[in-house]
């Protein structure tokens, strides 16, 4: 068949190569590991019945029908819990995204002042990150006690961690050559970092802090059930006292302002990341 | 010692590779415009380098604008570039960033972190970089996005960022390399008549020939690291120039 109207007499491709490959040993082992968990986690702790789903279904409904209709008699109390919790979120990732900032700088390779500064706060980054922000909530809790301050430094030391990483994988993105031709007028470190890098990056960095925004406001929800402040005891203390439509009331609220935070974020890096500088 | 660029044996490259330039000696007066020719590898871009101390000395003298620069601190380094403006081939500008940022980029060296960003910068030094865009033709342009503008008035933009600096020495590196020949004659032009009008010393790496004899006052060529050719533009005969490039005379 002469498809397109290629000569009869085209010369011969090479070899187009095996449609399948053999995995990798160590991909082989990855994958070996992971089925491994998946059917010990099947068969034994991790295993979900469907009979405890046919169960969990009825008392569902049941949930349901006593949730419906939501109490509103506690509105006044739940929409300050709310505003609390909002505020926590709002408090901790703006120390979040401040603490963030010198920490990238020091852990992007082309901005740090030494290889060994680089490492040891990409360390302190990894930690963060790694420690869940119900763990950071816990931690806080013994060390300034019960209440929205333990759940700010939560969502901070969160927030740190997440736009640290991310911020420093940004810097070090940043065209070499932008950096040399301001390197090339004579200006300092400082200026090289505060002239050119940081507001070549500074719309990705409002896009990371808005969805590290989205994720404190979640947290913050949370954050509560360890006694961190917020909505989170309320929802608690209704669930713990079977009130289930005064529990309806707190998660349409939190649906509400979780949504609304969401849909602002979304506007905010929209009006970033489109069209021309950034006008701060 | 008159001259403003000064090498005597000058050998540099970069660190951890063998040294491009093998023993250069190099004379520039202020007020000249020199092209330097070569193919590539002769050592074009490590000699304009070496001379802001971008890329190390390793023997040699090498003074510019009076300063010594293999024995020169980080500080006199930085002070010796906010005198020496330098125009890419990559540009090196940021995309993101308006022509006007781009082009008050030149002020960081001299106003440090006030200049960081135009909105907060001296009255002065705005009204500075607009009259460098000006004079590259570009001031019209000067709130636009730097990377919706073409190859050529990027290059320009580079050429005022490089003017902001008010520097006493200009070096450019294949300034017009990566443009049509419409934008590399702007851009060349623009090159030569600041050269005239600001009476600026001016020292351009050049792969085209016919700009070299055009623009320059003085040809030096480039071979292997070291200086093979060096005379006024106005004498110098084509196949000679050719040669650098390895093409029969």
């Amino acid at each position: 068949m002469n498809v397109g109207g290629a000569p009869a007499s085209a010369p011969a491709v090479g070899h187009p190569g095996p449609r399948w490959r053999r995995p990798s040993l160590p991909a082989f082992l990855v994958a070996i590991v992971a089925l491994a968990l998946i059917a010990h986690g099947l068969t034994s702790g991790a295993a979900v019945s469907p009979l405890s789903l046919v169960d969990g279904l009825g008392r569902t409904a049941e949930f349901v029908a006593e949730a419906f209709p939501p109490d509103l008699a506690r509105l006044g109390p739940v929409a300050e819990a709310m505003l609390v919790t909002l505020e926590m979120a709002l408090i901790g990732t703006l120390i979040g995204v401040v603490a963030s900032l010198p920490l990238a700088v020091l852990a992007a390779r082309n901005t740090t002042p030494h290889p060994i500064v680089h490492v040891a706060t990409r360390a302190v980054i990894a930690f963060l990150r790694s420690v869940p922000d119900l763990v950071w909530g816990i931690v806080f809790v013994v060390t300034v006690g019960l209440g929205p301050e333990a759940g700010v430094l939560a969502i901070a030391a969160d927030t740190a961690g997440f736009c640290g990483r991310f911020f420093a994988d940004r810097i070090e993105d940043v065209e070499p050559d932008l950096i040399e031709g301001l390197t090339a007028t004579g200006a300092t470190r400082g200026g090289v970092l505060a002239g050119g890098v940081l507001p070549s990056v500074l719309p990705s960095f409002v896009g990371t802090s808005m969805f590290a925004l989205e994720s404190a406001t979640r947290s913050s929800v949370v954050l509560g059930v360890v006694g961190a402040g917020g909505i989170g005891i309320e929802l608690t203390t209704s669930m713990q006292l079977l009130r289930y439509d005064e529990a309806l009331t707190i998660i349409l609220a939190i649906f509400v302002v979780v949504l609304g935070v969401e849909r602002l974020a979304a506007w905010i890096r929209g009006r970033v990341g489109v069209g021309g500088e950034v006008a701060f | 010692m008159d001259a403003i660029v000064h090498t005597r044996g000058l050998r540099a490259g970069f660190r951890g590779r063998p040294a491009v330039l093998d023993g250069v000696d190099l004379d520039v007066r202020p007020g000249e415009v020199v092209a330097l020719v070569g193919a590539n590898g002769a050592g074009k871009s490590t000699l304009l380098r070496s001379l802001i101390g971008m890329v190390p000395a390793r023997e040699g003298d090498l003074v510019v604008d009076g300063v010594p620069v293999p024995a020169a601190s980080r500080g006199e380094l930085r002070a010796l570039r906010t005198r020496v403006g330098f125009a890419f081939q990559r540009f090196c500008l940021a995309g993101r960033l308006s022509v006007l940022h781009n082009t008050m980029h030149g002020a960081l060296g001299r106003s440090g972190m006030r200049g960081w960003w135009p909105a907060l910068a001296p009255e002065a030094e705005r009204g500075w970089a607009l009259q460098c865009l000006e004079r590259v033709g570009l001031a019209h342009l000067a709130q636009e996005r730097l990377s919706t503008l073409s190859g050529g008035q990027q290059q320009r933009v580079a050429l005022a960022r490089a003017l902001m600096q008010r520097p006493r020495l200009l070096l450019a590196d294949e300034p017009v390399a990566s443009l049509d020949p419409a934008a590399s004659a702007r851009v060349m032009g623009i090159l030569r008549d600041i050269a005239v009008d600001e009476r600026l010393t001016v020292v351009v790496a050049l792969h085209q020939l016919d700009h070299a004899r055009e623009f320059a006052d003085r040809i030096v060529g480039l071979s292997g690291g070291r200086v093979t050719l060096d005379e006024p533009a106005r004498q110098i005969e084509m196949p000679r120039l050719e040669l650098l490039y390895g093409a029969p005379a």
